[in-house]
């Protein structure tokens, strides 16, 4: 293929690379006020007084909301219902909090630096009330209550189970158990959320223009929509260049309603760009979660039974249902073949920022837990833990596979294709797997502790409902694809175009990709779920194939030559034999609009060269991968360092290999940095305690190796270009992988590595605690 | 006193030279530098992505120096002479080789943190032209990036300190 498969340049980098690209920030409108809120100090508490006057009153401030007036605003729509959940969102300046850091008075001035100055001026009194902060706290009968008006903590119990798990463990030949302590993180896209609302009045309706920092601009206008009463098409979201966002931007925050609210009030375009520190304790976290799981194996290191118990924190709301948990208690059997498996997953409130998917969404959490349990298992049985996961994995020839579980749509989980003993394979070759354990032993000798870490896990991608395209040929020759897409780095307009341009044969150069603007496309779901490529995708793939069968047809009137002797060819159609007799596309596209004025309409097809089509899968594109890891802790320090990164993945028939090398080795590195560093961190009482950079460590240059990525093709047979998603399943095997390799690194201590991040300060603690037991052992 | 004159008593005039053309604007003493780039002269390529000095996102050449423009006032700035992303393409609008190679290897995904990467970059390669990629990794140890894994961007400032050193003999 000319396009499709190879890895082009990026379209876009010249005009981010030389600073000319236009982010949330860079917009600039006349008379716009800027926004800066108060927020609540304090976990769970009632506000008892406000006093906005001293704030309302100086210079420069416009308008300063609190509770009071914005008791008409609606709480935020329960974007996930699900018939066992108990849902409780957000509402906008609520006079009760839940959790640090939620606005709860909101200033409109002429600057952001008078407007900070404002929110430093309002008075405010707090009752507080016991507030619950640790998962396990909030589990506990008789916790104090994240929501006064709830009997427990409990949002959703989750129950997944295959077989009869419980049964079936007592024939094991080895039953481990592994206890796992997943730490909170933040996604931390690099740009922060921001919006910049404008109303207009000069039009027959009222019309809000919304410029958005998000990777859901349709499901954006939606809400608003249904929060001002007004019909869609009254509202345009926009969705300029966007600076990351990893899961981010994906939700709608009280933010996105207070401040088209807030432009409404004032009579001026409002823009709000939110601050790091607002960042930390507001926008969305993820992975927290505590499971205590047992694994079942034969003395072959056969997978008998699985058992999960776990606990998952959402936070004081569900901003994206509890589809995390939900999404782990589905994915942890993974690339195995597991006949027995039991899942029970407990989902608890507590007064902290909410949960909902950061890149990878659920399922690190869901690969740890198999992994690691085989890891164990294979020291237990003596035997290599690559080649104990090498023994249960699906084959090759057994899809489509049907694991008897929901999937996260409640539908039958059935896994397309890919080839998991493949994946190994390459691991073993391209990682130099045995190499590498030779090596380990002479480390060893050395006194070094080289640990070597290996996991296999799978992503479920491009879940629906559906995305749509409208390609058009314009008179130029250039081709537009619009699509409800938005790209957040991507690379969309590259990789969309490449498809565009294999179907129609023009050059690359010459299709433009439009997307981020609800004006361009009647509706979109969204730039999240590794879903753009296969979904976006094929959109485009579709509706350019109608275009192509549209210019023929023309062509052929046109040329006044049969269609099927004709091909498309460089931007032209021409005739297969006689190249010489051909059309351009571009005058195609003239005559399609069907001549001058008054004349009667007489071609063989519809006006304009142009077509939109839609795609909706049937299921998920399943996504696979292999990686293998080699780190070192130093003795003295415990400084956890890799020395070695392979990543071995499966995402279908690629478009662009080089965007997604890109992707995956962006997601390691996120994955590296939550194994090795990240963690949000909050005290008992719901004090955040990490609201920095200073404090949330993020992975620099220095920390993150040179990683090796190879890449299988195993093409879906769920969409016609045979892709599957890439966007997070770098991510995914990490935490697995590391904590295997520090594990690894550290057997012979007797240390029990539960924890992510693996730090050097719990390592040390996990080392006196496993010395003192061994001591035990030796009084004994 | 009026709000108005209470305001102007409180700015200072600073003259400053950005992208070697001169700029005089009236600044607040505690406007920050990358504030008085982006919201006073327009210059929108510098980006801020924290305000406490770690990101590292809007760097830009001050004096000859990489410098944080969320950790200097606007008025620290006076008589300075700073260089920008926006001052980095030729004056025929060619792309520096590290815009370059920023392209070529995949350097950027969301690009929000290259432009201060990018002078982070310009700032080693002036001085080391022949950089090993353990320095690399080094010099841009303070500029964050949550898209690339970095490994992009180390192979970009290769390819563009090979491209400098090849049109330089």
């Amino acid at each position: 293929m000319k396009y499709i498969g190879q890895s082009m340049k990026r379209k876009i980098d010249p005009r981010l690379t030389s600073g000319q690209g236009r982010y949330i920030a860079d917009i600039h409108m006349d008379g716009a006020l800027s926004a800066a809120f108060l927020r609540s100090t304090h976990a769970h508490a009632r506000i008892t007084e406000i006093d906005l006057e001293q704030a309302r009153n100086l210079p420069g401030v416009v308008a300063v909301f609190g509770p009071d007036e914005a008791a008409d605003l609606p709480c935020l729509p329960v974007v996930f219902p699900n018939p066992n959940l108990i849902s409780v969102t957000q509402r906008p300046l609520d006079r009760t909090v839940h959790h640090v850091g939620e606005p709860v008075a909101m200033v409109i001035a002429a600057s952001r630096y008078i407007a900070e100055d404002a929110v430093d001026l309002i008075k405010i009194k707090y009752e507080k009330l016991p507030a619950v902060s640790f998962l396990e706290d909030a589990a506990r009968p008789g916790a104090p209550l994240a929501h006064q008006h709830m009997a427990s903590n409990l949002a959703m119990h989750i129950s997944q189970s295959i077989g009869n798990a419980h049964e079936k463990m007592k024939e094991a030949d080895v039953v481990v158990s592994h206890r796992f302590e997943i730490g909170r993180v933040s996604c931390l896209p690099i740009e922060t959320r921001g919006l910049l609302a404008k109303w207009s009045h000069h039009q027959p309706e009222p019309v809000l223009e919304v410029y958005a920092a998000t990777q859901s601009q349709h499901e954006m206008r939606k809400i608003l929509s249904e929060t001002f009463r007004i019909s869609e098409h009254q509202v345009r979201v926009i969705a300029p260049d966007v600076g990351g966002a990893f899961g981010a931007k994906a939700p709608f925050y009280v933010e996105d309603m207070l401040v088209p609210w807030a432009s409404l009030q004032v009579g001026a375009p409002v823009s709000w760009i939110e601050d790091r520190m607002e960042h930390m304790m507001s926008c969305i976290h993820e992975r927290e979660q505590i499971h205590e799981a047992t694994l079942g194996v034969t003395r072959e290191g056969k997978i008998v039974a699985v058992i999960d118990k776990g606990l998952a924190s959402t936070g004081a709301y569900v901003p994206w249902g509890v589809i995390v948990p939900i999404i782990t208690s589905s994915l942890i059997p993974g690339p195995y073949r597991v006949t027995d498996y039991a899942c029970e997953i407990d989902v608890f409130y507590t007064n902290t920022v909410p949960l909902a998917p950061y890149r990878g969404a659920g399922r690190p959490q869901a690969a740890m837990i198999l992994n690691r349990l085989l890891d164990e298992a294979a020291h237990v049985l003596n035997m290599d833990p690559l080649e104990i996961k090498r023994r249960n994995l699906i084959q090759a020839d057994e899809f489509p596979y049907r694991t008897g579980l929901l999937s996260r749509d409640g539908k039958p989980q059935i896994y397309d294709s890919g080839n998991f003993p493949k994946l190994v394979e390459t691991v073993q070759l391209e990682g130099e797997y045995a190499r590498w354990r030779k090596l380990q032993e002479e480390y060893r000798k050395q006194g070094r502790n080289v640990g070597i870490g290996t996991v296999v896990c799978i992503e479920n991608t491009g879940f629906g409902n559906y995305e749509g395209a409208t390609v058009r040929v314009e008179d130029t020759g250039e081709v537009t694809v619009f699509t409800g897409a938005a790209t957040q780095g991507q690379g969309h307009e590259t990789s969309l175009a490449q498809v565009a341009a294999e179907v129609l044969d023009v050059p690359l150069e010459k299709v433009i990709v439009r997307e981020g603007d609800t004006s361009l496309f009647p509706y979109g779901t969204g730039t999240f779920a590794s879903r753009i490529a296969t979904i976006a995708g094929n959109a485009v793939y579709k509706a350019a194939q109608k275009v192509k069968q549209h210019a023929l047809r023309l062509a052929a009137h046109e040329l006044n030559v049969p269609e099927n002797a004709l091909e498309l060819a460089g931007g032209y159609v021409r005739k297969k034999d006689e190249p010489g007799i051909h059309i351009t596309l571009g005058a195609l596209s003239h005559a399609a609009k069907g001549g001058a004025p008054g004349k009667t309409y007489d071609l063989p097809t519809d006006p304009m060269l142009e077509a939109t089509d839609y795609f909706a899968p049937e299921g998920a594109a399943i996504t696979s991968m292999s990686d293998m890891a080699v780190v070192e802790v130093e003795p003295e320090t415990l400084q956890i360092k890799v020395l070695h990164y392979l990543s071995v993945h499966d995402s279908g028939k690629l478009l662009n290999p080089l965007i997604v090398t890109g992707q995956y080795q962006g997601g390691i590195s996120n994955g590296i940095g939550n194994a090795l560093y990240e963690e949000i961190v909050y005290d008992r009482e719901g004090q955040l305690l990490t609201s920095s950079l200073m404090d949330y460590l993020v992975p620099s240059s220095t920390e993150i190796p040179e990683m090796t990525i190879h890449h299988i093709e195993t093409p879906s047979p769920l969409n016609p270009l045979g892709v599957k998603g890439a966007g997070e399943s770098g991510s995914i095997p990490v935490l697995a992988v590391i904590q295997s390799a520090v594990q690894d690194a550290l057997r012979h201590t007797g240390v029990k590595i539960h924890k992510i991040p693996v730090k050097p300060l719990y390592l040390k603690e996990q080392l006196s605690k496993a010395a003192l037991e061994q001591g035990e052992v030796a009084i004994q | 006193m009026t709000e108005k004159t209470a305001e102007s008593s409180r700015l200072k005039t600073i003259t400053l030279k950005v992208n070697h053309k001169e700029y005089t604007v009236d600044v607040e003493p505690r406007m920050l530098l990358s504030d008085v780039l982006r919201d006073e002269l327009r210059l929108t390529g510098t980006h801020v992505g924290c305000e406490h000095g770690v990101c590292g996102a809007c760097t830009i050449m001050m004096d000859g120096r990489p410098v944080r423009s969320c950790l200097v006032f606007g008025v620290q700035a006076d008589q300075a002479d700073i260089v920008t992303v926006e001052g980095l393409e030729s004056q025929d609008g060619e792309l520096h080789p590290l815009q370059k190679g920023f392209w070529e290897k995949h350097g950027l995904q969301c690009g929000f943190c290259t432009p201060g990467m990018l002078m982070t970059a310009c700032h080693l390669l002036e001085h080391n032209p022949d950089p090993s990629r353990e320095e690399i990794r080094e010099a841009i140890s303070g500029n964050l990036c949550r898209c690339t894994g970095y490994q992009g961007i180390v192979d970009a400032v290769e390819y563009a300190a090979k491209e400098m050193r090849e049109r330089a003999e």
